[in-house]
């Protein structure tokens, strides 16, 4: 599903250059729940941002579904990104301009899907994660958890292969935390997604299917 | 995918009452004063009753009589040139002569209305035209008609009245056929016109008589300058604005043919122009691409300086808008959508200002209507003028496009630069907002 090949990125600036990924050989199945692990700044939201395209490598390949993204222009990235990832953020990143529907539908906005299919999928998801009685409120009149759960549900709205997951419990308290688990394991067991997730959090790691750690940018385990 | 967009620009309104405020504040007074521009540049432009055909006129109103190298003279149309070199002319569709209120004033000097036997007797603004004006110009007569081509081929002493001076002088509009004097001459009231506004220049009076009923005007001198030149404006109506070229060239060749027959001098004329490069020639006094040039120099700035400051605006509440822009595009959103979707907000945003500029340009334009729409040719008409502003020459498409247009100018002038420099800021820098 993922296969990322001699990945490295080098942050440069006038004076220094920072390795933040070395040598990174990576292949995730379909299917798998894979968790990432590693001290603060070892480059495992790196990796994930660059699985995600939302970042590029300085060298190496980055393969989704079969598909060589590297040299991809911008139109092709968000389209691909549309089309095959969904995103849980650690801070949730909903648009509090909009409300929970309306984050929710963000990613079918980005393809022709009429404002009724919208709609009408937004609310499944939002049914899915227990939130369809909170479809009018913003986010500001949320709970941490449910915001969470609001991600989840805009995450997976538009059906793609793989969730990537950056700390989605880090701004939780433990039964919150705990919630969100659960329902990131019922959309892998149930849905059959595959999901990468960057966790601190040991015991939520053991949970997942495979566990890789990272040190100073290098895959430890 | 707009629907949206609407909505998230108002909840962002709704959610930064402080910054909507200020930016619909700014935006309204920053269009005000190109709204002013446009609402000036429409009023003297656009077809506006009674003058319904500006856009089809030109008139001619320039002429020189050359006697040698040392000898020039110049003025308006005399009688004789008109009869035999523009009244024969075949592509305008009509043509008529009228001697204005200022011209008016050296001939019969000021004019004075009043009933036989009257006590009152106001000073009126008078015009002299042949009976094509009142085909050209689009009055409304409340009561009787205007005087006919008869009545001016027999130069009878016909007179129509505006509605102001019917009820000076009699109390009434109902004054069909009664008798006044003008300057101690016997007229005959023949039609009562709705008062027109001063802004119309070309057609304001008080009164309209035919020209034939003055002696000094009906008259053709037998000398041949005098003949040639005179106090006549001619108001061409054209079939087309396509005409024009065509009617040029007749013109030229009518002045040519003219000229085969002076025996002393000949002819030259200024070249006609449309009615509204013609308005702009005589406001800057330069030729159609000067004058093109100063109206967009000045446009630009006004619009410059405002959207720099709106800028500045856009630039902090984009600031804002940053992770939101990073979500958007991690989940599909490519820069062009975005771009679109803020230039599309932000003219969302601009709207109620730009309603707010055009509703404080309307108020600017009424206050100083005196400085911004009168001429010297008008102050010097004689009579009380009347400078009013009817809701048609305000509130009309033309006006509301030009509204839109310079919102829409304005939008991208003050919002494009914010919403690119926001949109080149890396998504993953845009997610954790390490902007600075």
């Amino acid at each position: 599903m993922i296969k990322l090949t001699n990945l490295e990125k080098i942050y440069r600036t006038k004076e220094i250059e920072t390795v933040a990924l070395e040598n990174v050989n990576l292949e995730v199945q379909k299917g798998e729940f894979l968790s990432i692990m590693g001290p603060s700044g070892c480059g495992k939201s790196t990796l994930l941002n660059i699985m995600g395209l939302l970042d590029s490598p300085t060298s190496g390949m980055v393969e989704i579904n079969g598909v060589n993204t590297v040299n991809m222009n911008d139109k092709e990235l968000a389209a691909f990104r549309n089309k095959q990832l969904g995103f849980v953020f650690q801070s949730f990143h909903l648009i509090n301009s909009l409300n929970v529907l309306d984050n929710v539908e963000l990613p079918l906005l980005y393809r022709k899907v009429s404002a009724s299919e919208r709609r009408k999928a937004a609310e499944a998801v939002l049914e899915k994660v227990g939130l369809s009685h909170r479809m009018r409120h913003f986010p500001t009149q949320l709970s941490g958890g449910q915001c969470q759960r609001v991600a989840i549900a805009r995450a997976i709205v538009g059906n793609p292969y793989i969730i990537l997951a950056d700390e989605p419990t880090g701004n939780l308290d433990s039964k919150m935390g705990i919630e969100v688990m659960e329902l990131l394991h019922q959309l892998n067991k149930e849905d059959g997604r595959t999901i990468v997730m960057v966790t601190h959090n040991e015991q939520q790691a053991q949970q997942t299917s495979r566990t890789i750690r990272f040190f100073d940018g290098r895959q430890v385990q | 995918m707009y629907k949206q967009y609407i909505k998230q620009a108002w909840q962002l309104m709704k959610q930064n009452r402080f910054f909507s405020t200020v930016y619909v504040i700014g935006t309204g007074l920053a269009i005000s004063m190109v709204m002013v521009m446009a609402v000036v540049y429409h009023i003297r432009t656009a077809n506006i009753a009674p003058e319904v055909h500006r856009d089809r006129m030109c008139y001619l109103s320039s002429l020189s009589y050359v006697q040698g190298n040392m000898s020039r003279n110049s003025h308006s149309y005399g009688l004789r040139t008109i009869k035999e070199c523009i009244l024969p002319m075949t592509t305008p569709e009509l043509i008529a002569i009228k001697v204005g209120p200022m011209f008016l004033r050296y001939i019969v000097g000021d004019s004075y209305l009043q009933i036989p036997g009257g006590d009152v007797s106001p000073k009126v603004s008078l015009m002299a035209t042949n009976d094509s004006f009142w085909q050209i110009y689009r009055f409304r007569f409340l009561v009787g008609k205007p005087y006919d081509g008869a009545d001016v081929s027999s130069s009878l002493s016909r007179a129509v009245v505006n509605e102001k001076t019917a009820r000076k002088l009699f109390g009434k509009t109902d004054v069909i056929n009664e008798t006044v004097l003008l300057n101690g001459v016997e007229y005959s009231v023949c039609g009562v016109v709705a008062d027109v506004s001063a802004i119309t220049q070309d057609v304001y009076a008080d009164v309209w008589i035919p020209y034939s009923s003055i002696p000094g005007l009906s008259e053709v001198s037998s000398v041949e300058q005098r003949s040639s030149l005179g106090p006549f404006t001619v108001c061409v109506l054209l079939h087309s604005p396509r005409d024009m070229e065509r009617f040029l060239e007749e013109w030229r060749q009518q002045i040519k043919q003219y000229n085969t027959t002076l025996a002393d001098g000949k002819l030259e004329g200024e070249e006609p122009l449309m009615y509204t490069r013609n308005m702009l020639h005589l406001l800057f006094m330069q030729d159609w691409k000067k004058t093109s040039f100063i109206l967009f120099f000045v446009l630009l700035l006004f619009l410059l300086v405002p959207a720099l400051n709106l800028s500045g605006l856009n630039m902090s509440h984009m600031h804002d808008r940053i992770p939101e822009l990073g979500v958007r595009r991690a989940f599909g959103a490519c820069k062009g959508v975005l771009l679109m979707q803020l230039l599309t907000e932000n003219l969302l945003l601009m709207l109620p200002g730009g309603i707010a500029g055009l509703l404080f340009s309307y108020l600017l334009v009424w206050l100083l209507r005196n400085l911004l729409l009168g001429s010297f040719i008008t102050m010097m008409s004689g009579g009380a003028m009347d400078m009013s502003l009817s809701l048609s020459m305000l509130v009309n498409m033309q006006v509301f496009g030009y509204a839109f247009l310079i919102c829409l100018v304005l939008n991208l002038l003050s919002s494009i630069v914010p919403a690119m420099r926001a949109l080149r800021i890396h998504i993953t820098d845009a997610l954790a907002n390490t902007t600075n």
